[in-house]
């Protein structure tokens, strides 16, 4: 059974537990309560050592936390770092020169102002502009991240992107897949980067996944039908 | 001291002529000639009588005379003349600043402020080299620490409030025993008119310079102790906490959401009703 909470109710945690809290939820710094602060489906899961505890709400406001995935566009070019704003009217975030596989102070990359990048979020504190990285951090070497070369980009909201990135059953992305060959990679960010083989079918993709976000999985292999239909008559 | 001077202990106001640039007096059957510098709240003016210009100081601002001696005489002299005069008798030289034998500095002080730990009076006192202030933290980011200064420490007062000092003690945050005096800025920090400041990550602290985190030392709101390096850009003036007695003395945690904290150590401080502890660059917790 899912719990839908509101801000201000009180959580049901089971006492002498060691709590791990996630988005929406507050720990109030003077009475040591946890709150929660958005309406959203409590979540609590108790699995080995800790409980975690977070609610599933939507929004399409993106605030960066550390490990998500990202899409963003360089804005502007520093001496050492890249300037990347993730979403419209947000605070951009940065992305250092060394943050590259096999960077070094003289081999800088060669992405430019207005370029697409796929990254990860590696440091974000509330109090500072946050930092991506294309590199995996580890091992220093290249794990998918950087420049992302045509496609288009869909805004969507954020509870739309978590599902298609961590949910293996969530249909979409398969059903397309039996129409056409495509790439994508999916941003935290609210953003969903696609490219198919062809303009027509990526066209065709930008809308299925704008629609779909409204819409039921049930109705998913109907829209996909649909779009590719229209696409195939207006090309005619 | 010439006698005009001593009589004068009634309030001054702006315009009133103090006294000569230069004066005579008989001391032990010698002539002694004294020369009059202006300091703050007053100025040196031409001012002519029966024809001939002569410079008077006046006061610039309301308040009290305050003559005090010139304690360095000789090497105030030595930076006059330029050029040397090895043997400090300088008596017989000829032209006027050779014959001074002795040197006050006049000022007007307000006295209303005598004994008040706090003062009004920041636009007489303005943050300068070398001055320690209060500033609070704005904003940071992984290079520095933007701040806004709110109040000057007027003097910089020894660990024990001067009694037994031998040398150059250190000084504890806020003058060990209270001592230190403020001058604290009256305009609105709502609407940016505040003195800004910033706090580079090299001169939060003396060891280490290069491995300093900015977000392990700051936090927006706290309030710093710390030291004037440079007047700066015009927009900014540069401060350093480089010192022990520099740093965080007043923090909230959680940015303010959560109650007072203390210093328990050098980069440590902790709320007690809570116990949560959050990393800062503190100034000296302990004398």
């Amino acid at each position: 059974m899912v719990n839908l909470i509101y801000p201000g109710d009180s959580i049901s945690i089971p006492e002498r537990t060691n709590v791990v809290t996630g988005p929406g939820i507050y720990l109030d710094p003077k009475s040591q309560h946890l709150k929660p602060i958005n309406v959203g489906i409590e979540v609590i899961d108790p699995s080995k050592r800790v409980t975690s505890v977070y609610l599933d709400f939507n929004s399409k406001r993106y605030i960066p936390s550390e490990g998500d995935f990202v899409i963003g566009v360089i804005t502007s070019t520093f001496a050492d770092s890249y300037r990347v704003s993730l979403a419209n009217f947000s605070t951009a975030v940065t992305l250092s020169y060394m943050a590259f596989p096999n960077a070094s102070k003289k081999n800088r990359p060669t992405l430019k102002v207005g370029d697409l990048l796929y990254a990860r979020v590696s440091k974000a504190n509330k109090e500072l502009e946050a930092e991506i990285e294309c590199v995996d951090s580890s091992t220093g070497k290249d794990a998918g991240y950087g420049h992302l070369d045509g496609g288009v980009v869909v805004d969507v909201s954020l509870a739309f992107c978590r599902e298609l990135l961590f949910n293996n059953d969530f249909p979409l992305l398969k059903l397309i897949g039996k129409r056409t060959e495509f790439e994508v990679a999916i941003g935290l960010n609210g953003k969903i980067w696609i490219k198919a083989a062809d303009i027509l079918s990526t066209l065709a993709c930008y809308r299925i996944i704008l629609d779909c976000e409204k819409q039921p999985t049930s109705q998913y292999s109907e829209i996909i039908k649909n779009r590719f239909k229209e696409l195939a008559n207006s090309a005619d | 001291m010439a006698l005009a001077l001593k009589q004068q202990s009634e309030c001054l106001y702006p315009g009133y002529m103090i006294c000569p640039e230069f004066d005579v007096v008989e001391e032990n059957g010698k002539e002694c000639i004294i020369k009059y510098i202006p300091s703050l709240g007053v100025a040196k003016r031409p001012f002519s009588v029966d024809g001939k210009q002569i410079n008077v100081l006046i006061a610039t601002l309301v308040g009290n005379l305050s003559v005090k001696l010139q304690e360095d005489l000789e090497s105030q002299d030595a930076e006059e003349k330029d050029e040397s005069s090895e043997n400090s008798v300088t008596a017989d030289q000829s032209d006027d600043e050779s014959k001074v034998h002795k040197v006050y500095i006049v000022s007007v002080k307000d006295e209303k402020h005598i004994g008040k730990s706090v003062r009004d009076d920041f636009t007489n006192n303005l943050p300068k080299e070398g001055d320690i202030v209060l500033a609070r933290v704005t904003r940071i980011s992984l290079q520095r620490a933007n701040v806004e200064i709110l109040a000057v420490e007027n003097q910089r007062t020894p660990i024990d409030s001067g009694v037994g000092s031998n040398g150059s003690g250190e000084v504890a945050a806020g003058g060990g025993s209270g001592a230190a005096t403020f001058s604290v800025s009256q305009v609105s920090s709502d609407l940016g008119e505040t003195f800004k400041g910033i706090i580079r990550s090299q001169d939060v602290r003396a060891t280490n310079r290069d491995k300093v985190k900015i977000m392990d030392s700051f936090k927006p709101g706290d309030i710093v102790r710390a030291r004037i390096l440079s007047l700066g850009d015009g927009s900014n003036y540069n401060l350093t906490t480089a010192r022990n007695d520099l740093g965080v003395v007043f923090a909230k945690a959680s940015n303010g959401a959560g109650g007072l904290m203390y210093a328990i150590d050098w980069e440590t401080m902790v709320a007690p009703s809570t116990g949560n502890m959050e990393l800062r660059k503190c100034a000296k917790p302990f004398e």
